[in-house]
This record gives C-alpha cells, sequence and structure tokens, in this order.
C-alpha cells in the first residue's frame, strides 16, 4: 500500500508540475515582454532570455504617462463595485435561499437577475450614457468612479446572487433556528454562524468580482474621462501607429500587482475550510 | 440695422450663460469680450501675418482652461507643446486622452449629445464626412472672420482641403498630423522603381523568388479597415475607387476585378500569414529587412524605418507616390489628423486661438524635430534642417501633392468593414475574387441605400 | 451546535418558526423576506429597466447619428426578420455555439481536474492555487496581444518552440480552419481559473462526515467520487456550468484584439462580435439592438433549463 500512494504522489505532483508549467509559460513570457527593448522585441528568432534588460518601458507607464493614478481610479471602481455586489447579491441569495415570496416570486426574480447578464453591453451603453450625464439632485454620475462602481455592480451582482445561493442552500437551517431558539437576534445569526460557514463562497465571489471590474473595458471606456481606469490607459499603447507591446506588457503587470495581492490576501478564506471538511484521496 | 443685430447677439450670449454665471461675472465677461473683440479687430491684420503670434490682445479673456481630447499616442508630445501656450496666455490645455481604436465611438456618442466636455478634438481625416457633415464642429469660416484673421497659406492645399466638408459649406478643422499613404522600396533590392502595379508583381515575384532571402511585398489581410487600407492604393491604381464620386460602389468593376487579382498575386510573394496582418506588422517587416516593397506605408513606419536604434535597413529605403496603371494618375490616400472644435464647446474662442498657435510654423517645426510630427505645413517638407533628420521628407511632399482621401461619405466606416471582410475572405482563399466583389458591392449598396447615402 | 445530517439540503419551502419571530423581532426582521432582494432589485431597476426600454424602441427603428442626436424612423420588426436573412449572423451564430461548447467543455473539465488534484492533498498548496490564479488576474488586452505576438508566423515564440521538435510553422491565427481554436486556447488559459477557483470553493465547502464514513467503509477514491464527491458538488457544477455558458457565448474582448474582429475572412466572427460592429462601425443601432435580443431570447430558452434543473434542488 506506501507503495501504491508513493507512486499516485509523484504522479500527481508531477501532472501538477506540468500544469503549472502550461499556465506560467505565457506569464513568463509576458512579462520578458515587458523588461525587453523595442529592438529585442523583433528579433528573430525570439529571445527566450531577455538579453538587453530594461525598464523603460515601466518608466514609460509609470512615470511618463499617469498610470499610478489610473490604478488610483480602478481600485476606487473595483472596491465600491466588489462592495456593493457582493453585499446586496449576499443578502438577496440568503433571502432566496431561507423564504419563500409569493405567487413564485424566487424563480421570476432568480430568473430576471439571471437574464441580464445575457444582455451583450453594446447596445446598452448608449442608453447609460445619456443615463449618466443627467442632473439628478445635481449631480452628473458621469466620469465618476461610484458611477462606473455601481454599473460594475449592477453587471456582477447575478453571478453574485446565483453563486451565493448555492452555499446558503448547502447550509441546513437548523443554525438559525438552534441560535434564534438561544436567544440570538436574526442579524447576529447571520453574522455568527451562517456568514462563517459561507466564507469559501463570498471570498471567492468577492475576488471574482473584483477581477471582473478591474478589468472591464467598455463601460469604463464610454462612462469615463478623467477617472479613466487601467483598462483603457493599457489600450492606450494601442496607438494609431504602432503597438507599443512593451509598454503595454509593462502595463498590464502592473495592473496585475494589485489584483495579485488582493486575491493572495482573500483566498486564504476558501481554503481556510480544509479545516472543517475536505476532500481525501 | 447692424446695431440692432449686434445687440441681439450680445443678449443671446447673455442668455445662455447665465445659466451658470452669476450676473456680476457675466458683466465682466462680457465687458471683456467686448474690449477683447474690438482690440483684436484692430489688431487681426497684423496678427495673421506675423506667424505664431494670433494670440488675443485680452490674454486672460474667458477660459482659463480648455480641454484637449487627443489619441493616447499623442497625448505626451501635446501635453508638452502646450506648456508653451500655457506660459503666454495662463490658459491651461488639459490634455485628455482615449485608445485610437475606440475614439471614434465614443466621440459619436459624446459629439452628437453636444457635449461640453471638450473644447478641441484631433480628428482622423476618415472621421470628417460624419462630424462635419452632421455640424458636429465649429465652422471655422465664421471663427476666422469673428477674429479678422485668415488661415495660414502655407498648409499643404491637399492636407489643408480635408477640412472643408461639406465641400464650400465652411472650413471645419485644421490639419496637424500630415499622414499621407505612401509607397516604399529597398533600393538595394529593387533596380529601379516600378511605376505601374505590374511592375510591382514582376519586381516582388523577382525578389521572392530570388537568393535574398527577403519578400516580396507587405500586404495586410485583416478583416475590415486593414485590408480595404491595403486594397485601395491598388484599385486606385487600375483607375477606380472603391466608391465612385457619388458613392455607388465600384467593386463590381473589371478595375477593381484587376486591383483585387494583383492583391493576391502580391500576397503570394508576401510572408506567410497575411490574412492576419495590421499595421504594426508591416512595419515591422519593412523595418526588420523582411519584406522589400509595400504602397501600405505611413509616416510612423517610416520614421523607424529610418531610425537606426530600430532599423535593419537605415538609408535603405525609398518613398514616392502610389503605383498607378498607364493613363491613370496615383492617388496616395490621406489619414491626415485635424484640429476641430465641438460645437458644444464653452470655450470656443480660447479653443480657437490655442489651434491656430499650435498649427503655426514654430510649433510645427517643434513637433516635427522632436516629437516626429508628420507635417502639414509646405515649407515644413523643405526645411533643411527637417530634412536633415527625415530624408523622406520630399517624397513625402511628392506623395501629399497627389493625395486623395478616402471616399467622403459619413457611413465610410461601415462601407470599409463591408469590403474588408470579402477582402480578407479572399486573400483567405475562402471566397473567389469575382464572387467576393460582387457580393461585397451588392452588400455596400444595400447599406448605403438603407442608411440614405444613395437614391 | 447541532450535528450536521450527511446530505441535508435546506428546505426553502418550509415557513420561519412563526413563534420565535412574533415574540420579540421588529418590523424589519418580520417582513424581512422582502427586504433581503431590496438592494438588488434596486440595482437593476436603476440600470436594466431604461435601458432596456431604450434598446427596445431602438429595435423597432432605423436609428441614426445625426446633428440632432439620435434620429428614428420606425421600421417595425424589419430588424428582427433582418438577423434570420443575414448570411454573415448565421456564420457567428455557428460559431458561437461552437466556442460556446469547446470553451466551457474544456473549462469545466480542466476546472473540476485542478479543483480536485489542489483538494486533495498537496505540497504548497496555497502557492500551487495563487499560481493557478495568475492568468485571471492579468487584463486581457495584455494577455490577448501577449498571445497574439506568441502566434505570428515570423516573430512568435511558439512557432519557434515548435521548430525545436521538428515540427512545421502552424498558421495560428491566419489558418481559417484553426484560427478560432487558436484564440479558444488563449481564453481557455485565462479562464479555467474562473471555473477553478468556484469548484475549489465548493469542494472546501463540503461536510467532512460523508468522507469519513467512506473511509471507515474502505471506499476506493473512485467510488468516493462517484457516489459523495459529485452528488455533493452538483449544484456548484451546474451554477458554474450555466455561468460560465453565459459568458462564453459573450465573448469578445480576445477576437477583437487577436484577429480584428472576425478575421481571417469570418473565421473568428462571434454574435457579439457582430453586433459591436453593427452598432458602432455601421450605427446601425436598430439592427445591433433587434441582434441583442434575439441573442438574449436564445440564451433564455438555454438557461430555462439550467435553472429548472439547479433550482430544482429542492
Amino acid at each position: 500500500m506506501v507503495g501504491g500512494s508513493r507512486i499516485a504522489f509523484i504522479v500527481k505532483h508531477l501532472v501538477l508540475a506540468l500544469i503549472l508549467l502550461i499556465v506560467m509559460f505565457p506569464v513568463y513570457w509576458l512579462v520578458s515582454m515587458s523588461v525587453k527593448s523595442t529592438r529585442e522585441l523583433s528579433a528573430r528568432p525570439p529571445t527566450m532570455i531577455v538579453q538587453n534588460f530594461t525598464l523603460q518601458n515601466f518608466y514609460n507607464v509609470l512615470v511618463t504617462q499617469n498610470f499610478f493614478q489610473y490604478a488610483w481610479n480602478s481600485v476606487q471602481v473595483a472596491v465600491i463595485a466588489t462592495f456593493i455586489a457582493t453585499i446586496a447579491g449576499s443578502l438577496c441569495a440568503y433571502g432566496l435561499s431561507r423564504f419563500t415570496l409569493p405567487k413564485n416570486l424566487n424563480y421570476q426574480l432568480l430568473f430576471t437577475v439571471l437574464t441580464v447578464r445575457m444582455f451583450p453591453p453594446s447596445v446598452t451603453v448608449i442608453p447609460i450614457y445619456i443615463l449618466f450625464n443627467q442632473q439628478i439632485l445635481g449631480f452628473k454620475l458621469y466620469d465618476t468612479q461610484f458611477g462606473l462602481g455601481l454599473v460594475h455592480a449592477f453587471v456582477d451582482v447575478p453571478l453574485v446572487v446565483w453563486i451565493m445561493l448555492g452555499f446558503f442552500r448547502e447550509i441546513p437551517r437548523d443554525i438559525e433556528e438552534a441560535a434564534l431558539v438561544d436567544g440570538d437576534s436574526w442579524l447576529g445569526a447571520f453574522r455568527r454562524q451562517i456568514l462563517p460557514l459561507a466564507a469559501p463562497g463570498l471570498a471567492a465571489t468577492a475576488i471574482l468580482v473584483a477581477i471582473s471590474s478591474w478589468n472591464e473595458f467598455l463601460f469604463a471606456l464610454i462612462l469615463t474621462q478623467r477617472s479613466q481606469t487601467l483598462p483603457i490607459a493599457v489600450a492606450g499603447q494601442i496607438t494609431q501607429f504602432d503597438i507599443l507591446y512593451g509598454n503595454l506588457m509593462a502595463g498590464g503587470v502592473f495592473a496585475a500587482i494589485p489584483v495579485v495581492i488582493f486575491a493572495l490576501l482573500v483566498q486564504r478564506y476558501i481554503i481556510r475550510g480544509l479545516a472543517l471538511g475536505g476532500v481525501t484521496g | 440695422m447692424d446695431e440692432h443685430r449686434e445687440s441681439n447677439d450680445v443678449t443671446a450670449k447673455r442668455v445662455r450663460s447665465s445659466r451658470s454665471v452669476t450676473r456680476r461675472h457675466l458683466l465682466k465677461l462680457s465687458a471683456a469680450g467686448a474690449l477683447g473683440v474690438g482690440a483684436a479687430n484692430l489688431l487681426g491684420a497684423s496678427a495673421a501675418s506675423a506667424a505664431g503670434d494670433t494670440v488675443f490682445a485680452a490674454p486672460r479673456l474667458q477660459a482659463s482652461t480648455i480641454t484637449f481630447l487627443v489619441n493616447s499616442g499623442d497625448a505626451d508630445r501635446i501635453r508638452n507643446i502646450s506648456t508653451a501656450y500655457t506660459g503666454r496666455t495662463g490658459t491651461t490645455v488639459e490634455v485628455l486622452e482615449l485608445p485610437y481604436d475606440q475614439s471614434f465611438q465614443k466621440l459619436q456618442i459624446a459629439l452628437s449629445q453636444k457635449t461640453d466636455a471638450y473644447d478641441l478634438a484631433s480628428l482622423d481625416d476618415p472621421w470628417i464626412p460624419q462630424f462635419a457633415g452632421n455640424k458636429f464642429l465649429v465652422n471655422l469660416d465664421d471663427m476666422f472672420a469673428k477674429t479678422g484673421t485668415q488661415p495660414n497659406p502655407d498648409f499643404q492645399p491637399q492636407l489643408f482641403g480635408l477640412g472643408d466638408w461639406p465641400k464650400g459649406s465652411g472650413l471645419r478643422a485644421l490639419p496637424w498630423l500630415g499622414n499621407v499613404q505612401v509607397f516604399a522600396w529597398r533600393n538595394d533590392l529593387v533596380a529601379s522603381r516600378p511605376n505601374t502595379w505590374d511592375e510591382v508583381i514582376t519586381t516582388a515575384q523577382g525578389i521572392a523568388s530570388g537568393s535574398s532571402g527577403v519578400y516580396g511585398y507587405a500586404i495586410r489581410g485583416a478583416a475590415g479597415n486593414p485590408a480595404t487600407t491595403s486594397f485601395l492604393p491598388i484599385t486606385r491604381g487600375y483607375g477606380k475607387d472603391v466608391l465612385a464620386p457619388n458613392f455607388q460602389p465600384q467593386l463590381d468593376s473589371p478595375e477593381a476585378l484587376q486591383a483585387l487579382q494583383t492583391a493576391l498575386k502580391l500576397r503570394d510573394t508576401a510572408p506567410p500569414g497575411a490574412e492576419n496582418v495590421q499595421h504594426a506588422d508591416v512595419g515591422r517587416f519593412m523595418y526588420t529587412g523582411v519584406t522589400a516593397m509595400s504602397g501600405d506605408i505611413w509616416p510612423d513606419q517610416l520614421l523607424n524605418m529610418f531610425d537606426p536604434s530600430v532599423s535593419s535597413v537605415v538609408g535603405l529605403i525609398d518613398i514616392g507616390p502610389e503605383p498607378s496603371q498607364a493613363g491613370v494618375e496615383p492617388a496616395n490616400m490621406t489619414g491626415t489628423w485635424l484640429l476641430g472644435i465641438p460645437e458644444g464647446s464653452k470655450n470656443k474662442d480660447r479653443a480657437f486661438d490655442y489651434m491656430l498657435w499650435f498649427t503655426a510654423f514654430e510649433q510645427q517645426k517643434k513637433l516635427l524635430l522632436q516629437f516626429n510630427n508628420p507635417p502639414v505645413l509646405t515649407p515644413l517638407f523643405t526645411d533643411p534642417e527637417a530634412v536633415g533628420k527625415f530624408g523622406f521628407l520630399p517624397g513625402l511632399l511628392q506623395a501629399a501633392q497627389k493625395a486623395v482621401p478616402r471616399p467622403r461619405t459619413q457611413f465610410y466606416s461601415g462601407v470599409e468593414d463591408i469590403i474588408g471582410r470579402y477582402l480578407s475572405q479572399a486573400i483567405a482563399g475562402q471566397v473567389e475574387p469575382d464572387q467576393g466583389l460582387q457580393q461585397a458591392n451588392t452588400e455596400v449598396r444595400d447599406f448605403l441605400i438603407r442608411n440614405g447615402a444613395l437614391g | 451546535m447541532t450535528t450536521i445530517a450527511p446530505g441535508t439540503v435546506s428546505q426553502a419551502s418550509a415557513p420561519w418558526p412563526q413563534n420565535i419571530r412574533a415574540a420579540r423581532a421588529p418590523w424589519w426582521e418580520r417582513n424581512i423576506q422582502y427586504l433581503l432582494p431590496l438592494p438588488t432589485l434596486l440595482l437593476l431597476l436603476l440600470f436594466v429597466v431604461y435601458p432596456t426600454i431604450t434598446a427596445i424602441q431602438f429595435s423597432l427603428n432605423h436609428v441614426t447619428i445625426t446633428g440632432e442626436g439620435l434620429s428614428m424612423r420606425f421600421t417595425g420588426l424589419d430588424n428582427y426578420t433582418r438577423a434570420f436573412r443575414d448570411p454573415l449572423i448565421a456564420t457567428a451564430a455557428r460559431q458561437t455555439l461552437e466556442w460556446v461548447v469547446v470553451v466551457t467543455a474544456m473549462e469545466m473539465l480542466l476546472g473540476l481536474g485542478l479543483a480536485l488534484l489542489v483538494s486533495s492533498g498537496i505540497r504548497l498548496r496555497g502557492l500551487v492555487i495563487s499560481v493557478l490564479m495568475i492568468p485571471i488576474v492579468l487584463p486581457p488586452i495584455a494577455v490577448s496581444l501577449a498571445w497574439r505576438f506568441s502566434y505570428q508566423e515570423q516573430f512568435g515564440v511558439y512557432n519557434y518552440l515548435l521548430s525545436f521538435l521538428h515540427l512545421g510553422p502552424v498558421r495560428w491565427l491566419s489558418d481559417r480552419n484553426i484560427a478560432l481554436f487558436s484564440v479558444m486556447a488563449t481564453d481557455i488559459w485565462q479562464a479555467t481559473p474562473f471555473v477553478f477557483l468556484l469548484l475549489l470553493a465548493g469542494l472546501q465547502a463540503m461536510p467532512p462526515d460523508p468522507f469519513e464514513a467512506a473511509a471507515i467503509d474502505g471506499a476506493s477514491p473512485w467510488q468516493v467520487f462517484r457516489t459523495i464527491t459529485l452528488p455533493l458538488l452538483r449544484p456548484t457544477l451546474l451554477v458554474v456550468l450555466l455561468l460560465r455558458t453565459i459568458d462564453a457565448a459573450r465573448i469578445f474582448d480576445k477576437i477583437f484584439v487577436m484577429t480584428n474582429g472576425g478575421g481571417p475572412g469570418t473565421a473568428t466572427e462571434t454574435l457579439t462580435m457582430g453586433i459591436y460592429k453593427t452598432a458602432f462601425i455601421q450605427f446601425d443601432f436598430g439592427y445591433a439592438a433587434g441582434l441583442s435580443f434575439l441573442f438574449q431570447i436564445v440564451l433564455v430558452i438555454l438557461g430555462t433549463f439550467y435553472v429548472r434543473r439547479v433550482l430544482k434542488e429542492d
């Protein structure tokens, strides 16, 4: 038996190594493009190891262009979007998992929420642009981080509702009932008993909403100008003349870093569940 | 009579601006405005002749900030240049940027809503029919009349004419980036410059089958704008543009078919993968010495070809007008960028003043020498200092003199997209040339009829 | 803490304990079932109602941009019937279907495999998860261009690597038979972490008792997988499948960047690409709106099947 599981162990890690290689090679290539000079980028054959390492591309986007400002805009938008989408979506999912609304509303609501995600954004962009340019209470949503964050939240709320619905339904109602019997309020029960159990799902959806907002392009393009986000700035490296590959990849690397940090911070909530229950073998 | 009209104008001005300014402010503005206009009229004559010195007599007139929308690729140099204007007039020029591929879309939406977000916009000349035709841009002739100035006579005539649309209805934009398509070839591999497309074919085939390891021709085959832009000089070289002056599609003509067959033969001498080749790829092919000729070359690619830090072929490139069959006048395409003032702008006068300053010789020369901006003023093409740095300028001027814009319909982007799809299919071998052209012709005609561009 | 019976799924239809609620709860707790979905509803109302009405209006007219803004000319259902006669839309629809089927299948299989692998006790698990997440955090435009550059026949690194194995240069993006698959590879590479992450979370949230019981009974890994893991994971699997299918159908960025939207020829043309071009290059907003609704209707029909199955999990 020991020999058998040994082989399984080795095979498992070999397969894993191979997969990691396939995953990492394009990343390596992208990063290497960000530190190559224009001349080296056009080398034939391509240079596997960077020969003339240069930080010029990073200098171009971070110092000459305004990438820190764009990053800050993106952060604000992503935080707002994640916050709103996760809270609104989780509450909605929780309600739908526990309560039955009259006249089959549960099903209607869930389905409507889903169909929202099905509509290609090309056409809705114009009405939303017009809407955002209206003065509501002396206030225009156009070109604000809040406005864009709101739109991103709306785009991702279906994701949150559907994923969290599944997670909430896996948690038996006995838990709240027991807590209520013990004298806790509903809100207390939710916070103390339900949330920890739903943490993996919440963490996963939060990451995905944040990433989706961080990389979103079309709405960001149409609904912002000064509060431009990173994807627009990165796309700006495709000029009417040339594609500034070096700059673009440098911008891409830079844009990835905050999200990597966020994912690293949040992913432990996903695997925390391993202590409670996991799959072995 | 005039007096009456004058006071009506003033009243109108008052009504419009009273929405956002206090009365006091308003009175001050009107006073300054009247003074400024009066003084400018007096100085108008002298201002026009003193090159680069067309500033309003009252420098702190109205706006202390104007917003200028440009493409991401141009933002840096425009910011750089504009600091001099700020120093002189106190007006800040806020440069906003958009990525190229999407600026047309965003401008469409924004300008049609009469946005006041931009005081100036940098526009590609194929966009002029759409924006000028729909009156999204201020009529510059009125601005010239108002300030008593004249347009700079040094503008290269073909490039200057691009801003006049609809023809004769008034100038809507001034050129600032002289982008003209040229034919470029390797003078070390090509014995004598090919004058007709037949000669181009034989030369290309000779080089491709030769021992130099170099391909004959670089052609764009990616669907849409790339394929159409590579095809245009060829079909014009056979005598027929894709649309006739009355916008009837001419793709079903024998000339267009010959042109497509030529394009396919050239594709055979091109590096494999033409089906996906775009603008940046063509440039790379030329400056790394992979291909010997191309009729789809633009100044930015020339800059790379002449730049020792990236190019392997410095000094080996010559340029000139596009080849054309016997009896056909060569026609180089323009892709010039112009400056326009959106109708919704609240700072038209200041924007106009900046525009004149920006396109004056001094600034244009700086843009050329420091920032590699292709010129639009005739004297710059032959300026010794400029030519010393950029050897291709005389050839570029020759090409500019033969420059003809793309068909001037506001629906050209749609036409280009349809044609480009069929061309790309033909290049990929997905459809027979004559069939493809017939279908393209029908689809383009239906598209134009549906949009009311054809009777 | 009450013990959790294995396989219990909450009964959404059972009434909340009446005596507990009425006794002590404020009004907002008593009506909580209406309040919980409210924020979501508000969000939807704001951004769905107005644009949808406008889009319906567009789809029934011929809309163009003129000097006064948008001008409309009533055309009834023309924009819808035109879609059925349009050969380009037919091609786009077929290719979108191809895309959705292949991409979704590959991502689900790979994602599931990876999630199982990672959950099964490996070294450096945190590091592995972080590495596997990298593709999805990179901006799609940078990824698309890096892959496009790598696919390039003269300067690209993939053909270069293949040349070491004496395999001929592949015309990744210029051969119309494989161009779509080349772009698919890029998307699969970037989007599998989405599936992986959600399935991993699903696996981690599973109760331990059934597995302990199975270990005691001496079940083989395959048996455990088939009889315990898969059924427990099924709801999550279906939801992820549903979401991925919808997202896959809306593919746009990668095709736009890698093949300039549809090339070579029409080999990579998809529905969202067609809609975008119709709206923003041909400026035919009416037709684009009509196409968008048709697109949505198809997805809705598809979705109905999924949704019934997922919601029937009671």
